[in-house]
């Protein structure tokens, strides 16, 4: 069963601070308010999932128009592999509702597992092509599929040290404040 | 070794939601009618297992109390998913969205008049050639997609909000309507089964010892009898 989201603040990889830091560490933004632009939903096909293409001026300067479409485009076809009602997600509802939704306990289902897609596309595309430029997208999915958010990385990074439940060795990381981006 | 405790995401949720089993189970904060509906259901349903699943298990088939145990599991799991999963709440916008937004008002309307009531924010949207307006949540600080609600029992924004159910414990919405939908209909079918048997069940041992003697060796059926007792 997907129960209400699990994790504290957001878990962002940046590709200059990985060797420092490992998964034990939380990072903490305070960005300034003109740093986030956001990219709305896009209704003119109906009520699935599609975000707009159209290109935000704040970050003309930026980013290269192509490569934000291309990166808009693929989550939009993503969303819509997602959402589509097939074979495959008729099979799986008809096997749940036999199995009194116990099935879902053992096998995700069709959409779970193209939201994991979507999760490691956005984080390569953080790595590859917005880092690089001083960007971060966040993955729509924490703020209810309403909005794409695109933030400015040239801020203060506040580092705390928690411990990763997983983890039992007694590494610990210093707490550092620095100052990233350009 | 450092021990820190991790903060979930759920104890940071504003909205009136209780939480259970590290964020597995999410309800309203009011649970008492919830309590009445198990009650209820498992109350009549032992009843029945009781005293009338021997007597047709033997006089008629073992397959009836099969069927009604499976159907039992069936409506006890839907209820206990719909009332414990997330009906699909928004999450409220962080303050720089809140305060984009509000710029973007603040852009659309232009100055309001001291002492004027300001004008309702609502957002145009085109949806398939028609044009849908948002209306925009004070609480939540959002415009709230299409078919999205408020419930203020819960304090929460939901998405494809049906309605708050206090016989669930919960919110219906998007994400557990497919369960509020099967546990209605499921318990409507426990309903007609067991009532249906029951009469069998009456109907048969009239057969055998007559009715009035019936009435006094079944005490499953004493609730039927008092029911009609308070009318005119």
């Amino acid at each position: 069963m997907i129960s209400a989201p699990r994790t504290a603040t957001e878990r962002t990889k940046l590709p200059y601070c990985h060797e420092s830091f490992h998964n034990l560490q939380e990072l903490r933004h305070s960005a300034s308010l003109a740093n986030k632009v956001f990219i709305q939903r896009d209704y003119t096909d109906g009520t699935v999932c599609k975000f707009q293409t159209k290109f935000p001026s704040e970050l003309d300067s930026r980013i290269e128009r192509t490569l934000f479409e291309d990166t808009v485009k693929t989550l939009n076809n993503y969303y819509a592999e997602a959402e589509k009602i097939g074979g495959q997600s008729y099979l799986e509802g008809c096997l749940a509702c036999l199995t009194v939704y116990l099935i879902f306990l053992c096998i995700e289902t069709r959409y779970e597992k193209v939201l994991k897609k979507i999760s490691r596309y956005i984080q390569e595309q953080n790595e590859k092509v917005y880092a690089p430029r001083g960007l971060l997208i966040t993955d729509p999915i924490e703020r209810g599929m309403r909005v794409v958010s695109l933030q400015s990385l040239e801020m203060t990074i506040e580092i705390s040290v928690y411990e990763d439940r997983g983890s039992s060795g007694s590494s610990s990381g210093s707490s550092t404040t620095s100052s990233s981006g350009r | 070794m450092i021990t820190r405790k991790v903060t979930r995401k759920w104890e940071k949720l504003p909205g009136k939601n209780t939480f259970c089993c590290d964020g597995r189970v999410m309800m309203a904060r009011q649970k008492g009618v919830f309590y009445l509906t198990l009650f209820l259901i498992i109350g009549t349903c032992s009843l029945f297992f009781a005293f009338e699943c021997p007597y047709l298990a033997v006089h008629l088939s073992p397959a009836i109390p099969v069927f009604a145990v499976l159907l039992f599991v069936f409506v006890m799991a839907m209820l206990l998913r719909t009332s414990f999963s997330d009906p699909g709440v928004l999450p409220r916008a962080l303050p720089e969205e809140a305060n984009f937004i509000e710029m973007e008002i603040e852009a659309a309307n232009g100055n309001v008049m001291a002492g004027q009531r300001p004008p309702p924010r609502i957002k145009n949207v085109q949806i398939n050639n028609q044009i849908v307006k948002l209306k925009y949540c004070y609480t939540c600080k959002i415009f709230r997609p299409p078919r999205a609600s408020h419930c203020s029992i819960c304090d929460n924004c939901v998405d494809r909000f049906d309605h708050h159910c206090p016989w669930v414990g919960n919110c219906v919405g998007k994400r557990n309507y497919r369960y509020f939908y099967l546990f209605t209909l499921s318990l409507s079918l426990l309903t007609i089964y067991i009532f249906a048997f029951d009469i069998v069940h009456v109907v048969l041992r009239s057969v055998d010892s007559g009715f009035v003697n019936t009435i006094k060796e079944t005490p499953g059926t004493y609730p039927f009898i008092w029911a009609p007792e308070p009318l005119p």
